[in-house]
C-alpha cells in the first residue's frame, strides 16, 4: 500500500474512533440526574397516593382546574429539610389562588415520614408512593424534585433540587398570569438515603 | 491446505455462524421471565450512572423491573415499553442507542470500520499478487546482468 493510501486508511480510522467516544460520553457516564424532564409540555401522569395520617387517597387528575405543585421529597433527604419550610409557606400563601401543593414521598417508611413532619410542621396533603409509582410515572431521578402544573393540567416546569420561596412565588406568578414558565436547577437531589 | 480451500473453509465458517444467529433470533422462544429479564437488561436505571434496571440493586430499580413485568403480562409490546421509559425519562434510558439522530454513528460506525479493514485486506492481496510490468522486468533483468 502507498503511504497516501495508508495515510488515508489511519485517517479514516481515527475519525471513527473520535466520533465513537464523543456519541459514547454524550450517552454514557453523564449524570443522569442533570437531564431534563421529557413530562414538560405534557399531562399530569394519572397516579394516585395513599395520603399520610389519612383512610383517603389522591388521584392527581382529580384536582384538574386547580394549579398544581407537587413535590416528590424523603425524610432522610438533607435539602428536604431546607426546602420544607419554604413548601408550607407556599401552600398557605397561595391556596387562595387556586394551588394545590402536594407532597410526595420517595422511597421512606410512613413512620419517619410522620416524625419529620412532627418535627418540621404540616400544611398541605402528603402521599406515600406505592412501588413509586408516582415517581416513575413523573420520571423521578432524586429528591427534592418540583413539578408545576397549571390548570389544563400540563406539566410547565420542574425543579431540580430545593425550592426557594423567591422561585417557586415568580413561577406560580407567571402560571397564574398565563406565561411561559421554566424549569431550573437549584442544587443538588439525593437518590437514595 | 491451499489457500483457496482456507478462504472456502472461512465463508463456510462465517456462513453458518449468520444461519444460526438468524435463526436463534428467528424462533424467539423465551418464556416472560426471560423476556422482563431481557428488556430490563436494555433500559437504564434512571438513578444509577451506568447500571441496567437488571443490574441495579436499588428499590427503584426493582419498582421498575416489577413494572415491566406487569406491562409483560398485560400484553404491551417491547416497542409499547421502550415507548413508555423513552416517554418518562428520555431517551438516554436506552442502554441501545436508537437508528436514527446522533445514536445512527454508534450503528454505522462499526460496518464503516468492517469496510475499511475488508479494502485495506483486499489493497494488500492485490498488491502481494500483483504482475510486474514489463519495464520493471527490463530493469529486474538489467540489475541482475550488473550484478552477474
Amino acid at each position: 500500500m502507498s503511504n497516501r493510501g495508508r495515510l488515508l486508511v489511519i485517517s479514516a480510522v481515527s475519525l471513527i474512533a473520535v466520533v465513537f467516544a464523543v456519541v459514547f460520553s454524550t450517552r454514557f457516564g453523564a449524570d443522569p440526574r442533570l437531564s431534563p424532564s421529557p413530562l414538560i409540555g405534557n399531562p399530569v401522569p394519572d397516579v394516585t397516593l395513599d395520603l399520610v395520617e389519612s383512610d383517603n387517597s389522591l388521584r392527581l387528575r382529580e384536582l384538574a382546574g386547580q394549579i398544581l405543585v407537587v413535590n416528590f421529597w424523603a425524610p432522610w433527604c438533607v435539602p428536604c429539610r431546607a426546602e420544607h419550610s419554604d413548601l408550607l409557606a407556599l401552600a398557605d400563601g397561595f391556596e387562595d389562588l387556586g394551588v394545590s401543593v402536594v407532597g410526595v414521598v420517595y422511597q421512606s417508611r410512613q413512620d419517619d415520614v410522620v416524625a419529620f413532619l412532627d418535627e418540621l410542621g404540616r400544611g398541605y396533603p402528603v402521599g406515600m408512593d406505592d412501588r413509586s409509582r408516582a415517581a416513575i410515572g413523573f420520571g423521578v431521578r432524586g429528591v427534592p424534585e418540583t413539578y408545576f402544573v397549571d390548570r389544563d393540567g400540563t406539566v410547565v416546569a420542574k425543579i431540580t433540587g430545593p425550592i426557594s420561596l423567591g422561585l417557586a412565588t415568580a413561577t406560580l406568578d407567571r402560571i397564574i398570569l398565563g406565561e411561559p414558565v421554566e424549569s431550573a436547577r437549584t442544587g443538588e437531589v439525593q437518590t437514595q438515603p | 491446505m491451499s489457500e483457496r480451500l482456507r478462504t472456502l473453509s472461512a465463508l463456510i465458517v462465517i456462513g453458518v455462524s449468520l444461519l444460526i444467529s438468524v435463526l436463534v433470533l428467528a424462533t424467539d422462544s423465551t418464556g416472560v421471565g426471560d423476556r422482563v429479564h431481557s428488556l430490563a437488561e436494555r433500559l437504564k436505571c434512571p438513578i444509577c450512572t451506568s447500571e441496567s434496571v437488571a443490574d441495579s440493586p436499588s428499590q427503584v430499580a426493582r419498582d421498575l423491573y416489577d413494572l415491566i413485568g406487569e406491562q409483560v403480562a398485560d400484553g404491551w409490546t417491547n416497542d409499547d415499553i421502550f415507548e413508555f421509559f423513552v416517554a418518562t425519562y428520555g431517551e438516554e434510558v436506552l442502554l441501545d442507542p436508537k437508528a436514527s439522530g446522533v445514536g445512527i454513528v454508534l450503528w454505522i460506525a462499526p460496518l464503516a470500520a468492517l469496510a475499511i479493514g475488508g479494502a485495506v485486506i483486499a489493497g494488500r492481496r492485490a498488491g502481494k499478487h500483483r504482475e510486474i510490468s514489463q519495464a520493471e522486468r527490463s530493469r529486474i533483468a538489467t540489475a541482475l546482468e550488473e550484478q552477474g
